[in-house]
């Protein structure tokens, strides 16, 4: 491992990006020591922040040379890792590279700087009549490079899909410093295997994207916002199956459990919900406004037939922000009554949604720890979170052995690790539960494709084959 | 010991299939036809030609016509039986089937829930589940559903030395470690042998309009075509053709989904938005399917994209170009203009004066003797090396597809 870098390299990346845009004092190093996963903290070398793709490669470039490991990093929101520094690394961030570059409204595309945060680029198409459709709850912040690695999710990709619908494009630096260009909205008929498909997702592994084009939706002419009160989880689960099952297409479906009730009601964000209730379920539809009232009608009634013990409806946005409040202000609530939060991500077959909670309330009664469900209940993407106190080594033994125990839990369901987070560093330890050595060793061989020299985000993703996961 | 007793050691004798009515590549004619049932007799069979030096041709994974030839020994390798619906949760809308189950069967399967798969390429009921997820053509549904590749679960594969992968699974969001399945959904076989598949099923949708701008050429309908990709709503697909199965001229076809209330208010917005009244098809499902066929209904079938701004240009090349059939997705500005064979040099003058306009071409169909598949691959030059990485990680001996450089 490299302890540090020598005073030649660091003015060759100076050279590169000016001088105030490479970071090496120590105190200043400290904001990138990890991502949103504040369990792991290891401080990188040097932060290096260049403005364009040429800068990119050529920083690229000389650290390959230099044998540096290079960590690719957009605002740092990741809940897995991805972005904690390697020891002996350099990060690469991409917050200069912060441009809108063409927003093209006949095609309905734009082209940005992988720095450009998620929710800016919707502000600025909007005059267009257009908006981009995954919306990560973290979408005020995190940037849309950092969506393309992760290939994010967000509520309302229950009907939209996920990041990976939208990219059309990408331009990236690969770890050799080289410049390629990855698919091109015009460029079906070409008929290449889907190159840019699997980059989508690839957590900083296989390359730094430099320049993304994603395709715009036409905005949405009006929406409907039901919230559901249920007693029980299970109810709130069967409602949910129904709904889906009936051929409606909400837009968005999002369930919070008692406890995450109780948090925020007591918290600043309170919301209204009632806090003897079992689950809250959050139901959107948006589109056409003519159908919309049949179709927020027939949710109910399917909240009803299962049990809903009240429905109330948003018929203004103010309204429609108030009963939105105790799902988007859940996290918020929780960091505010336990020290520390872990956010776990899983996905299931969505019947068996019911199940599933129950089981993981039964693991947190056997591991003495308060977990709280908030999560994407339409496509079955679960966040159990587990609230701790990292002081406490007891406590923090039992949240991790409460993990493991969700995580199998998922998987013998028929699910997943990981829905929309990412594997990171935090998930390695569990990619055994889902590929065995032979997918293990492909995913080894198709990043060694990309980077051969294993300089790009070392340590994330896929264990070693020695079974190391730290 | 002579190939024939080898794959009978390997496989048994059953599972040497006889090739007739197979879809090879043009030119090729195997020494035999050999048809694993599943993931792990594949796998054996995928070794066995490993170490004995012998190539294995997918077959019915779009390359139809394709010209193939082989200096070496090869197999063809079928996937007629692995046939049969796995799993199929209507409640969860996956379903899990072998490779070489037909769509037909697929469809007919989700019927009865009222449940379907949105993807209308041409004559996509007559394939396979593997052949369609190998081709991933989504046709010009993808506009209001999304493209195969966002719709494939997960899949199993044998790569060409003989290892299964479950790739992802069958839950609909998945991050769990690189995506390779992006690179089987569209990899033609280029990756492995796909023998199982998971796809998601959507609910039918309750009302299914199918609304026809007829006019009197094709580059008349630019404007209209361009005012579809802009307006306010996404018709789930609009396609442009050359001759309407109704009235034989050249038609805007769009098609809206969803509840009654819905389809007719976005009728209304669409005509309003257009400035002109637009017909309602009676006779849908039949329309439809002609309607995705145009374009691939003759001996040499080009594909074509651009971007929608764009397509007024493409247009006017094709109007002149002699083309016998035609069929163009408006919202996503692709699809193919097909030629008889007597008309390959007007196919060559079309891929010359369309890539000068800028859009990408590639040849899909021709007769295998013909030059026009100079022109079938329109990979860059880093493309072609990312390629070449991920066979020879998939494929280290290259036994899939002995030829393919
Ligand atoms: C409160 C909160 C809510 C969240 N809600 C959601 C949610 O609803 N859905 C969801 O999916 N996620 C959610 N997240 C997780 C996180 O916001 C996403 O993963 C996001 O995409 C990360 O973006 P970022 O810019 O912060 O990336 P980082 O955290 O900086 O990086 C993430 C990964 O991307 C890589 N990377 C960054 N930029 C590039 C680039 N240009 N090229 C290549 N690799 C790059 C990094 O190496 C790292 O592996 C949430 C997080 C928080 C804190």
């Amino acid at each position: 491992m490299i302890r540090s870098l020598s005073p030649d390299v660091i003015a060759r990346l100076r050279d590169i990006v000016g001088a105030r845009n490479v970071i090496s004092e120590p105190d200043r190093l400290v904001v990138y020591e990890s991502d949103g996963l504040t369990a792991y903290r290891v401080s990188p070398l040097a932060v290096v922040l260049p403005a364009s793709t040429e800068e990119v490669s050529a920083v690229v470039s000389l650290l390959g040379r230099e044998g540096v490991a290079v960590i690719p990093r957009g605002a740092g929101t990741g809940l897995s890792g991805g972005a904690l520094p390697t020891a002996g690394g350099v990060v690469v961030g991409t917050a200069r590279m912060n441009r809108i570059l063409s927003i093209d409204e006949a095609d309905r595309l734009a082209r940005v700087q992988p720095g450009v945060i998620n929710s800016r680029l919707t502000t600025a198409t909007e005059p267009y009549g257009l908006y981009y459709a995954p919306d990560p709850s973290s979408q005020s912040t995190c940037t849309l490079g950092g969506n393309v690695a992760e290939n994010s999710g967000g509520p309302h990709c229950l009907k939209y899909g996920v990041t990976s619908r939208y990219v059309t494009g990408l331009t990236v630096v690969m770890g050799d410093g080289r410049v390629v260009e990855l698919g091109g909205a015009h460029r079906w008929a070409a008929g290449t295997p889907d190159f840019l498909g699997l980059f989508v997702g690839s957590e900083g592994c296989f390359g730094i994207a430099t320049e993304i084009e994603v395709r715009l939706l036409p905005l949405t002419e009006g929406v409907r916002t039901i919230l559901g009160i249920f007693e029980t989880m299970e109810a709130a689960g069967r409602a949910v199956t129904e709904i889906i099952g009936s051929g409606l297409m909400p837009a968005a479906v999002e369930i919070v459990d008692k406890a995450t009730i109780e948090a925020v009601e007591a918290s600043v964000f309170a919301a209204g919900y009632p806090t003897d209730a079992g689950a809250a379920l959050v139901i959107e539809f948006d589109g056409t406004e003519a159908g919309l009232d049949e179709e927020a009608e027939a949710a109910a009634r399917c909240c009803r037939a299962n049990g809903a013990r009240e429905i109330r409806s948003a018929s203004t946005e103010e309204e429609r922000v108030a009963l939105w409040k105790g799902r988007k202000k859940a996290f918020g609530a929780m960091g505010r009554i336990a020290p520390d939060l872990l956010v776990q991500d899983a996905t299931v077959p969505r019947t068996r949604l019911p199940e599933v909670l129950a089981r993981i309330t039964e693991i947190g009664e056997e591991y003495d720890l308060k977990i709280a469900n908030v999560f994407h209940a339409g496509d079955g993407n679960l966040h159990p979170n587990i609230l701790f106190d990292r002081n406490d080594q007891d406590e923090v033994d039992r949240v991790e052995a409460a993990s493991k125990a969700i995580m199998t839990l998922c998987v013998q369901v028929g699910g997943t690790i990981t829905g929309e987070h990412g594997v990171g560093v935090d998930k390695r330890q569990y990619m055994t539960l889902v590929h065995n050595e032979t997918e293990l060793d492909m995913l080894r061989r198709v990043r060694r494709v990309f980077d051969p020299s294993g300089l790009l985000n070392p340590g994330k993703v896929v264990p070693d084959p020695d079974g190391a996961v730290a | 010991m002579n190939k024939v007793e080898a794959i009978e050691d390997v496989l048994g004798v059953e599972a040497l299939g006889s090739g007739v009515g197979l879809s090879l590549p043009g030119g090729a004619t195997p020494e035999h036809v050999v048809a694993p049932r599943d993931a792990e007799e594949c796998a054996r069979l995928m070794r066995w030609a490993t170490s004995s030096g012998i190539g294995v041709l997918p077959v019915g994974v779009g390359a139809r016509s394709r010209p193939f030839e082989s200096e070496g020994r090869w197999v063809a390798l079928s996937t007629e039986r692995m046939d049969g619906i796995e799993t199929y949760e209507a409640a969860d809308l996956t379903l899990t089937a072998a490779a070489g189950t037909p769509m037909a069967d697929v469809a007919a399967a989700m019927r009865p829930h009222k449940q379907w798969a949105p993807f209308d390429p041409p004559r996509v009921g007559e394939g396979t589940i593997g052949g369609f997820v190998s081709v991933a053509d989504s046709g010009p549904l993808w506009a209001g559903y999304g493209e195969v590749r966002n719709h494939v679960l997960g899949a199993t594969i044998v790569t060409g030395d003989g290892r299964i992968l479950r790739l992802g699974g069958r839950v609909v969001k998945n991050v769990a470690g690189f995506d390779l399945l992006k690179l089987v959904v569209g990899g033609r076989g280029s990756f492995g042998v796909v023998t199982s598949v998971c796809i998601r099923a959507f609910p039918e949708p309750i009302e299914d309009r199918v609304l026809v701008l007829a006019s009197a050429s094709l580059p008349e309908l630019a404007g209209p075509a361009l005012q579809v990709a802009t307006a306010p709503i996404v018709p789930v697909s609009s396609v442009i053709v050359d001759r309407l199965p109704t009235s034989d001229t050249p038609g805007l076809v769009i098609r809206l989904h969803g509840s009654r209330v819905t389809v007719d208010a976005d009728q209304r917005r669409l005509e309003a938005h257009l400035g002109l009244k637009l017909a309602t098809i009676d006779n849908r499902a039949t329309f439809a399917a002609e309607v995705s066929n145009r374009g691939a209904s003759d001996d040499i079938v080009i594909r074509v994209s651009t971007l929608p701004s764009l397509l007024g240009g493409l247009l006017g090349v094709v109007d002149g170009a002699g083309a016998s059939s035609v069929g163009l997705d408006a919202y996503g500005a692709r699809g193919r203009v097909s030629f008889s064979e007597s008309e390959g040099s007007q196919a060559a003058r079309f891929l010359d004066a369309a890539s000068a306009l800028g859009a990408t071409v590639a040849v899909e169909s021709a007769p295998h003797t013909s030059p026009l598949w100079a022109r079938a691959d329109e990979k860059t030059s880093h493309e072609a090396e990312l390629m070449d990485g991920l066979r020879r990680a998939f494929d280290p001996e290259g036994v899939l597809w002995p030829t393919r450089s």
